[in-house]
């Protein structure tokens, strides 16, 4: 009897504590198809990638924006952005997807900052350092579009504060040099090899690029801190930096993927065929016989002319909305829309032309002509054209192009933006430097800005509504949320 | 002659049926109280003298007494069934059985009879006005299309707000459909509760509040739906039903089209023109745009003729029998229904077996498994997806004729559209949509259950239960090769599997005494619930060899894997105690332990109070007038964590399709919150159950206030964070209501019954607060610029858009065109609240009549005070095909000849008819005039306010008439019984508010409803049902 109670009262006592324990209940609460720990290369492929602009930011940033900006496209249909109006839309999308990722975009800015987070972790120093190089390469691009920035906050607090460009531009170049330091004293680490699709893990050529973009930042600073720029030349001694196009910092893009993010962006974007060779770019390149204007643009559909765009367009007149009337016009060229073609981050060509500068400006000993031919042949041989028949040495040896010490800043800019061609961002963040190249007057220019040229994007309306305090207090530093309201180093 | 002992001996019978009552109780009242019951025949016998007050009290028939009379006659005694039954049992949460009058909450059920004459896949749709303050908004997606189903309003931000289903006491799989409610289309999967056969449901119990779900804790919040399933009945000779049932389903609210201007635009012809802003009709010979000369005139209800007349079939076959000891009923059927759409088409098949047996005087065993199938064939593709059908019939011009659509594909396989494009076309063919563009979907479910129960003593009794429910879908979608809106021309195919389970084990223990006049009963128990999710789905591009749609056949394919686990670990109490007939207090307590939940808040406890006060019995002088009066007190917390997956509480890297053969690894787009808590509810109810006039009138108030705070939702963040959004456990919503249920007996005598059951809701909601640096909350939208929101001090269901600019006096502000304009806010916003999604009001009014042997049922559901959006009413303004678009544009052709003859240009011309407009311009002068047709329809396609309707109706949603045939004439048959029945449901709308679509049109049945979307026309289901039992 007294057994039989016992049972009774042991067997519910069993159960209830066998039901009520959570011993499992982390391994079943586990994630199952992601991982809480992981290496750093996924992140940096994914950085390095999405860095390089994929499809939509191309399109927003550059089609849209630079790339009519600097007259190397104009869009059929005559938009605001043509007018040097702004577009708040576009300009909020290339922040919040820079920085937050949004839907395929894989925010670059987030994922490289995080890739340096899991190197420290993972104590990868070479693998850190490559990271450090390329974070300062696409931090550099952001302040330079907006200004001041959350930088040394972003990621990390829930509402990060906007750091002013003039220190985050003292930070990159400490990071630069962090990131070059890790590459050199560390030989025995793991690099990315073929995670990095740009340099294949290579730690020379990172060295070099990030050499290269130290004298890039040295002269966007040159105006307002020029002790600073002198300091960072002087520290570079003689680079090394590119040595041949073997050297570009380039994206190679995907030929076969069904995916439009893997695949050449330019090539993407031109299946809208609302694209067309601005006037400017073509007009310079056919007074000057470069041999680059079949590349860079392809004949008219109407009648095989080489033909470009007229930016700015007056939007009242009626032919703008008539798709046929864009028959008259050139497509982009071969340049630019390959199947398996590549959009370049930092080329050869563009470091002989800053180092041509620094030359110029005589801060280093290098000879400013040299650099500026030396430029010119690399933007070509980019491109495929030899000088089998000379044709790079007659382009150079015209008057209006051969190297002239008192035009010299005008024409390694000018040769610089025709260099760039496409990449319409860092010519038009070194045309806000330098002026340079010099267009003509708007035909029309849209009343909010009267034909004013743009001097940075406006910031976006969800950092304005999510972070108001932090972006208020950059506003009242910097000025207006204007995109005529220039940024620290911009006083020209 | 003998000294013989007095009695009274006689029979009870059934006052209408006539048919005798075994088991009725008798007693002699002044003779100690003895009693006796009555045979099998109805037949008793009772010691009594003359003048004894004898009693016959039967469960469920009015008592009946009667004063002694010695006599050798049989006497008859007719009892009447009772309305109410005051001692109805009910079921209530862990399928534990309790007297309804000891309940202090509400509860509501629904037998079999009203789910019986099933005309849709889901029997849930039939629960629609039959309970108090449940709200079933059913989309209009075609077959099986999901349900919301909302009981005392909407509870969680972005949670689940779906209530628990309990199957016999097994937690089931019901999460609502999947989310396809975006413009861009998708397929509605339908619920899971569309695999249920309603010939097998016996009853449906809804439990209500908090204080009626807080047993079940952590799941509770939204309220339980409990089935209780048919089984074998004791003692019966093997017994056979066999139903059949033939229903045709017909659409019957269509888009108003106009007939009497054709293709193009301004008055003129163009041949791929995609507005129907043309010139009239005038018979002339024409060509089209198929380059073919035709006359040009109108053609009639082609949307209809592309619909066609469905058939349904159903047969149902149940075999149940069993001794004193073993019970069983087995039970299957067929369902085959066909869809409006063409070429798409639903087969259900189910079986079901349930076995219980006594192993011996103490134990019990049952058992139950189920097994359902079904099989989907193309079901619609939804909204603004180019292959919905409907959407072609509000955009294409109204001259184009349907019949040169019906050869979709030219010979070099691509289609024939009439814009003229082969390619970039959203303009798809119907007919390759839904003839290439196909779907097929198979669910398999098995549903299992085992439980012993076990009188330990006999105070004492024990249950261990266990059950499982296993959903396993395979999902298939395919788009042709040079399907016109695809942005490259190669064949795609999905294909997915998942399987979803669900186990569930509890031990209860129960036990009960009284002293006195105190009872009271103790059950405490345990339970765990696993939840695993697995699924595979893999995506195909490009054919390799054409027509093999099979996955591996695809050049390129990427799969997705998904895997998700839970455990719910629980301990629950709950004490009944009762005071003499008067007083109930039932007292609950339960512990979670959630796996999905961070370490630090996995435990988690919920407990409710229950009072339930019979006045009537509480005094002897109680007005006789009232038979019953009961008071009832509740006080609950329950809660909501059912949304929550591991990536709310991990930052997690993802792998993922990288470039050029490197893997990316992929960072978390919403910041995860590794200090999540449940959400909560805080629940009050106070209710009143009145019967009066001998119970023939029944009338049940509740008044309740839910609380439900730590909202778990993600907010948006700025984009510097890393982030979209953020995890947060923030906000509070509360839902304020009433509910009343009125039950009658109108009229009620031996021959004929006529019963009335009015049940009325009203239900307010209120977002008290989101968060902190958060006052709006967007839970949905669509690309017109319309979207559901959640925002502090208002509904978490408000319905947000663009509205007219007005002055203060309500008139116009126009533009420079004299079109009225959009408002727009300092920040050039305009996000105004036109309305909102759910009603404020549900009435359900249900009426029986019986008269011999015949019956007679209908039914009218309705709603008041909801919104909707039509985008497809905007559309097809748009483009002129509605017939609304029609006004002023003879009189705006008259002007704009009359202007041409004179030679004026548009600037000089005051026109002289077309769309009457008066407002003032930007200066507050006075303006009117006539505007241009196709302008004016323009600019209102694109003010959200233009388009939005009331979503309010009044619905004849069931008529059934049947006849059970007398038995006199199966008595040479083998035949027990036989009916036949006539049915219809949805059959009409008496009231609505909406323009060619029905009020319950909503694209999605998740959180944003209340915007349509090209919704499929609503269907009427009429039909006729044969039930023989043998």
């Amino acid at each position: 009897m007294a057994k039989n109670s016992l049972k009774h009262i042991l067997i519910p006592v069993l159960i209830f504590s066998c039901l009520s324990c959570t011993k499992d209940f982390d391994e079943i609460n586990s994630p199952k198809t992601g991982a809480v720990t992981t290496e750093p290369d996924g992140l940096f492929t994914a950085a390095v990638q999405r860095g390089s602009m994929t499809w939509y930011m191309y399109d927003r940033l550059q089609r849209y924006t630079a790339n009519q900006y600097m007259q190397y496209n104009t869009l059929t249909g005559s938009g605001s952005l043509d007018h040097y109006e702004p577009s708040y839309g576009i300009f909020s999308d290339i922040w919040d997807r820079s920085y937050g990722d949004q839907s395929w975009e894989l925010a670059p800015l987030f994922y490289i900052s995080h890739t340096i987070e899991v190197c420290i972790d993972r104590e990868n120093p070479i693998k850190e350092g490559i990271a450090r190089i390329w974070k300062s390469y696409l931090f550099q691009r952001i302040t330079d579009l907006y200004g001041d920035i959350p930088y040394s906050e972003a990621f990390i607090k829930p509402l990060p504060k906007f750091d002013t460009q003039e220190s985050i531009y003292i930070d990159l170049i400490d990071q630069i040099n962090i990131g070059k330091n890790l590459l050199l004293s560390n030989g025995n680490y793991e690099s990315y090899g073929r995670a990095d699709l740009i340099y294949n893990g290579s730690i020379e050529k990172w060295e070099k690029f990030a050499n290269v973009l130290l004298l890039r930042i040295a002269l966007r600073i040159i105006n307002v801190a020029p002790e600073l720029s002198k300091e960072v030349i002087n520290s570079l001694k003689s680079g090394p930096y590119f040595t041949s196009n073997d050297d570009n910092n380039k994206m190679q893009w995907d030929e076969t993927s069904s995916n439009i993010y893997f695949r050449n962006p330019i090539l993407v974007t031109e299946v809208f065929n609302n694209t067309r060779v601005s006037e400017r770019m073509i007009n310079f390149l056919k007074e000057n016989s470069d041999p680059r204007l079949i590349q860079y643009a392809k004949p008219a559909r109407l009648d095989g002319e080489y033909r470009g765009l007229k930016n700015g367009m007056d939007p009242n007149n009626q032919s703008v909305y008539d798709l046929e009337y864009y028959d008259r016009y050139s497509r982009l060229g071969e340049a630019f829309v390959k199947d398996d073609g590549v959009t370049y981050n930092i080329h050869y060509a563009e470091s002989c032309f800053l180092r041509a500068e620094a030359a110029l400006r005589g801060l280093t000993n290098e000879d400013p002509e040299e650099l500026y031919n030396l430029g010119i042949r690399a933007a070509m041989e980019m491109y495929g054209i030899n000088d089998d028949v000379n044709q790079i040495d007659n382009y150079i040896n015209q008057p209006e192009i051969s190297y002239n010490s008192i035009m010299g800043l005008e024409q390694i800019i000018t040769q610089k933006w025709v260099a760039l061609c496409m990449n319409g961002v860092e010519a038009w963040i070194e045309k806000r430097r330098t002026g340079f190249p010099i267009f003509e007057e708007l035909e029309y220019s849209g009343p909010i800005n009267n034909g004013q040229f743009p001097r940075r994007l406006t910031y976006s309306a969800s950092e304005r509504r999510l972070n108001p305090q932090n972006l208020q207090e950059a506003i009242d530093r910097m000025g207006e949320d204007e995109q005529t309201t220039p940024v620290w180093w911009d006083d020209y | 002659m003998l000294f013989c002992q007095n009695r009274v001996t006689g029979i009870i019978l059934d006052s209408i049926t006539k048919s005798p009552l075994p088991g009725a109780t008798i007693q002699n009242l002044d003779l100690n109280n003895i009693g006796v019951t009555s045979s099998f025949d109805g037949i008793f016998s009772i010691e009594a003298v003359n003048g004894n007050r004898i009693q016959v009290s039967y469960i469920g028939y009015e008592s009946y007494s009667f004063i002694a009379v010695n006599t050798s006659q049989k006497i008859e005694i007719f009892l009447e069934e009772s309305s109410f039954k005051m001692d109805d049992v009910v079921v209530t949460a862990l399928g534990i059985a309790r007297e309804e009058k000891s309940l202090g909450y509400s509860v509501q059920s629904v037998d079999k009879e009203v789910l019986s004459n099933n005309t849709s896949v889901n029997f849930i749709n039939k629960l629609s006005g039959q309970v108090a303050g449940l709200n079933i908004s059913s989309t209009s997606n075609g077959l099986s299309s999901s349900n919301r189903i909302l009981i005392r309003g909407s509870s969680s931000l972005t949670g689940s707000d779906q209530p628990l289903f309990v199957i016999d006491g097994l937690i089931v799989n019901s999460e609502p459909g999947e989310n396809f409610g975006s413009q861009d289309g998708g397929i509605d999967y339908g619920d899971p509760l569309s695999t249920i056969n309603s010939d097998d449901i016996e009853s449906v119990t809804v439990l209500k509040g908090p204080g009626a779900t807080a047993l079940y804790g952590s799941l509770g919040t939204n309220g339980v739906i409990v089935i209780t399933t048919k089984k074998g009945t004791k003692g019966e000779n093997l017994k056979v039903s066999a139903s059949s049932s033939l229903i045709t389903n017909q659409a019957f609210i269509f888009p108003d089209f106009q007939n009497v201007y054709g293709r193009g635009s301004k008055n003129t012809f163009t041949k791929y023109n995609s507005q129907s802003f043309g010139p009239a009709y005038d018979g002339s010979n024409f060509i089209n745009w198929l380059e073919n000369e035709v006359p040009y005139s109108p053609v009639f209800n082609q949307m209809e003729s592309f619909f066609r007349d469905a058939t349904t079939t159903s047969h149902n076959l149940q075999i149940s029998g069993g001794n004193t000891k073993s019970q069983f009923l087995l039970s299957s059927s067929i369902y085959d229904a066909e869809s409006i759409m063409p070429n798409s088409n639903i087969i259900r098949k189910t079986l079901n077996l349930t076995y219980s047996t006594n192993i011996s005087d103490k134990l019990k065993f049952n058992s139950k498994i189920s097994y359902f199938n079904q099989d989907a064939f193309n079901r619609p593709n939804l909204g603004g997806s180019p292959d919905n059908p409907v959407r072609n019939f509000y955009l294409m011009p109204r001259s184009v004729k349907l019949s040169d659509l019906t050869d979709y594909i030219s010979e070099s396989g691509r289609v024939i559209t009439w814009d003229g494009k082969t390619e970039g076309s959203f303009n798809q063919n119907p007919y390759w949509g839904i003839n290439l563009n196909t779907n097929e979907d198979v669910r398999d479910r098995i549903i299992a259950s085992l439980d012993f129960n076990y009188d330990v003593f006999p105070w004492l009794n024990a249950i261990f239960r266990a059950g499982w429910d296993v959903i396993s879908d395979t999902r298939e979608k395919r788009i042709a090769e040079y399907t016109v809106y695809k942005t490259s021309p190669v064949a795609t195919f999905s294909h997915s599997k998942s399987n979803r389970s669900i186990s569930n084990l509890d031990f209860i223990l129960s036990a009960q005494n009284s002293w006195d006049n105190f009872d009271f009963s103790l059950t405490t128990g345990a339970s765990r619930i696993n939840n695993s999710i697995r699924s595979l789905s893999s995506n195909g591009d490009d054919l390799a060899n054409p027509d093999l749609w099979v996955i591996n056949n695809f050049k390129e394919i990427n799969s997705t894997q998904g895997i998700s686990d839970k455990r719910l670990n629980s301990l629950f109490s709950t004490l009944n105690g009762s005071w003499d007939n008067k007083l109930y207090l039932n007292l609950t307590f339960r512990n979670d332990w959630s796996s999905v939940l961070p370490k630090v808040n996995r435990s988690f406890s919920y407990w409710s109070s229950n009072l339930s006060w019979i006045i009537s019995n509480s005094w002897d002088n109680f007005p006789k007038s009232i038979d019953f009066a009961k008071f009832r007190l509740s006080l609950a917390k329950v809660g909501n964590a059912n949304s929550l997956t591991t990536s709310a509480l991990f930052f997690n890297y993802t792998p993922s399709t990288g470039h050029l053969g490197q893997p990316f690894t992929r960072l978390p787009r919403i910041g995860p919150n590794s200090y999540i808590k449940p959400e909560s509810t805080l629940a009050y109810e106070i209710g009143l159950d009145l019967r009066i006039f001998k119970g023939r009138l029944n009338i049940d108030f509740s008044l309740y206030q839910n609380d439900s705070s730590n909202q778990i939702f993600t907010a948006p963040v700025a984009s510097t964070t890393g982030f979209q959004k953020q995890w947060i456990n923030s906000g509070s919503i509360r839902n304020r209501g009433l509910e009343i249920i009125l039950k009658s007996d109108i009229v009620k005598n031996s021959n004929f019954r006529w019963n009335l059951i009015v049940n009325g809701s009203i239900n307010d909601n209120k977002v008290l607060v989101l968060s902190e640096d958060l006052p709006i909350l967007i839970l949905g939208g669509s690309r017109s610029g319309i979207s559901v929101q959640a925002r502090t001090d208002f509904r978490s269901d408000l319905l947000v858009g663009s509205k007219f600019l007005k002055n203060g006096s309500g008139q116009y502000i126009l533009d420079e065109f004299n079109l009225p304009q959009i408002e727009r806010d300092e920040n050039g916003n305009s996000d105004f609240i036109l309305g909102q999604v759910q009603p404020d009001y549900l009435i359900g009014f249900i009426n029986s009549f019986d008269y011999k042997n015949l019956s007679f049922y209908f039914s009218i559901d309705s709603q008041l005070g909801g919104s909707i959006f039509s985008s497809s009413y905007a559309s097809g303004s748009a483009v002129g095909t509605l017939q609304h678009t029609i006004d002023g544009r003879k009189s705006w052709i008259n002007s704009e000849n009359a202007r041409m003859e004179l030679g004026y240009s548009q600037q000089e011309w005051i026109a002289t008819g077309g769309i009457p407009i008066s407002g003032v311009d930007e200066d507050g002068n006075q303006v009117s005039g006539f505007l241009e047709p196709e302008r004016y329809w323009s600019r209102m396609s694109g003010v959200n306010e233009a388009n939005v309707f009331d979503s309010s109706f009044v619905r004849l949603k069931e008529v059934s008439i049947s006849y059970n045939f007398p038995e006199r004439y199966f008595e040479n048959l083998f035949l027990e019984s036989a009916s036949i029945s006539l049915f219809g449901s949805n059959l009409a709308y008496i009231v609505r508010e909406t323009k060619g679509f029905s009020p319950q049109s909503s694209l999605s049945s998740g959180k944003a409803q209340g915007i349509e979307s090209f919704a499929f026309p609503t269907t009427r289901s009429i039909g006729a049902k044969i039930l023989i039992k043998i």
